[in-house]
């Protein structure tokens, strides 16, 4: 009986982080190229009973086994295209494909990013949202009135009086064997891992890589269908797995009243 | 009269193992690849004694793994795989060879081809490396950037065979297994399969086995009075 409570409360704690991580993709929803999460369970270790010898002898019985519930094997983070959405700023640039932007924290190490809304700084510096420098590191003229970026990542900048444009230097886009590996880090930044594999750097527009395109942003890809479906799956088994509790509970409430 | 005591115990012990296996089952309603494990109550021939008359069986629960299709679930990601109808894939373990119905794999730092547990999914009887992206065909063969790169272990136990189960998504088959044959084989990339559990059914199985179980513990209380009056009425001398 206690067994029983025991697996349906690790039941119930894992329809609780389920829901945590909807609730974390809800919350998102919105955020620039934000890549939904999942949680993914497996089942706990078995308890076989065997029958008494002389049972098993008599009719082939069979060991029963029984489960003691579930755990969390993993949160999964799928790195599907987000929707892309049109902004006009030169600036803002999405990746249509595999790819991920490189910046570089403060403390002198990268991260990595799918969110390319670039802005400059005070010092002319390219930088993300939250003001981390974009790799590998650009710094705009003062004088410059006109800035483009090309589909292979260069960055074109026309000053002040100038005709031509010239070109400030190239964008790296990174790509990773196994993106799933990656780790969050937060400010929709992710750090390499070694189940992620090493960046390498990659040639826009090449090996499904994907072009960066100036002018968009990727949206999140959180289905928000899909989300409050599985929010809906979680409630049910929640309740379904307290249930479970409840009879045990119940059981045991009949058991003690053998004895009057 | 202690005898049918001891047979309303053994009921409501049965009962108890019933619903230890429904807590599971729900338990993993949402885990992928999960086989309910279906208790069958079964009464174990009585051994007859002779000149006896019968008396209680011996009572146990015996649990099949259900191999009803789970349902299908589309998640995008290339390396997420459903087995249709029959079939497990092959996990390396150290404990040796192990099926699973789980086919959320990915890959680990060196490319390897790995299942949810961290342990190597098995094709063509070795383990896979995959450099490039990868892409799996409805026959379970794994492309690497267009390459063929292998085709996954498709196996079933040897019929009669019942599977044991370690935790991890993971199955033991100690009756041994065989391939399926290939045309039998049907895979689908980008999806992933569901628990077959099926929460109406575990319901009313949890009905049944909590009123079996106050049924037995009826049966308990109707002996004791039983006993009760033999102990309190008969043989009582009167003055």
């Amino acid at each position: 009986m206690m067994r029983a409570m025991s697996t349906s409360a690790s039941g119930m704690r894992a329809q609780q982080l389920y829901v945590d991580t909807i609730a974390n993709n809800l919350a998102n929803v919105n955020t620039t190229a934000f890549k939904a999460a999942r949680a993914e369970f497996q089942d706990l270790l078995y308890q076989t009973i065997a029958p008494n010898q002389r049972q098993a002898a008599a009719a082939g019985i069979q060991p029963v086994q029984i489960g003691h519930g579930v755990r969390l094997a993993a949160v999964r983070r799928d790195f599907g295209q987000g929707s892309t959405m049109v902004t006009g700023n030169a600036l803002d640039l999405a990746i249509t494909g595999d790819g991920f932007f490189r910046v570089e924290l403060p403390d002198g190490s990268y991260a990595y990013t799918r969110d390319g809304s670039f802005s400059l700084d005070g010092e002319g510096s390219l930088v993300t949202a939250g003001g981390m420098r974009v790799a590998p590191g650009f710094s705009f003229p003062e004088t410059a009135t006109e800035v483009g970026v090309q589909r292979d990542g260069r960055i074109l900048v026309r000053s002040d009086g100038e005709q031509e444009s010239s070109e400030l230097g190239s964008l790296e886009v990174y790509r990773f064997a196994n993106p799933a590996g990656l780790r969050a880090v937060g400010s929709n930044l992710y750090a390499e891992t070694e189940a992620s594999g090493q960046a390498t750097l990659g040639e826009p527009g090449q090996d499904g890589l994907g072009t960066v395109e100036s002018g968009l942003l990727e949206m999140s890809n959180v289905s928000v269908v899909e989300e409050m479906v599985r929010l809906i799956e979680a409630q049910r088994a929640y309740e379904l797995n307290s249930k479970a509790i409840q009879t045990a509970e119940d059981m045991l409430g009949v058991t003690s009243q053998i004895k009057r | 009269m202690i005898k049918a005591l001891h047979s309303s115990g053994q009921a409501m012990l049965v009962q108890q193992r019933r619903h230890e296996l429904i807590a599971n089952n729900l338990a993993n309603a949402n885990t992928p690849g999960f086989q309910k494990l279906i208790s069958r109550v079964e009464q174990a021939p009585l051994a007859a004694v002779p000149g006896q008359t019968a008396r209680s069986a011996g009572l146990s629960v015996s649990a099949l793994t259900s191999t009803a299709q789970g349902p299908l679930e589309s998640t995008g990601n290339a390396l997420d795989v459903a087995l249709m109808g029959e079939g497990y894939f092959l996990v390396e373990t150290p404990d040796g060879p192990r099926l699973t119905r789980d086919g959320g794999f990915a890959l680990g730092p060196d490319g390897e081809l790995l299942h949810s547990s961290g342990h190597p999914v098995l094709a063509d009887g070795g383990s896979l490396r995959i450099d490039g992206q990868p892409s799996i065909l409805p026959d379970g063969s794994l492309l690497d950037s267009g390459r063929a790169a292998g085709r996954l272990s498709i196996v079933r136990p040897l019929a009669g065979t019942e599977l044991r189960r370690g935790g991890d998504n993971l199955l033991e088959a100690p009756g041994g297994y065989e391939e399926v044959p290939l045309e039998e084989v049907s895979v689908q990339a980008g999806r992933r399969e569901g628990s077959n559990v099926e929460p109406l059914e575990e319901m009313v199985a949890m009905i049944r086995a909590f009123r079996s179980y106050e049924m037995a513990q009826k049966a308990a209380q109707a002996a004791d009075e039983l006993l009760r009056v033999a102990v309190e009425r008969v043989g009582v001398l009167r003055a």
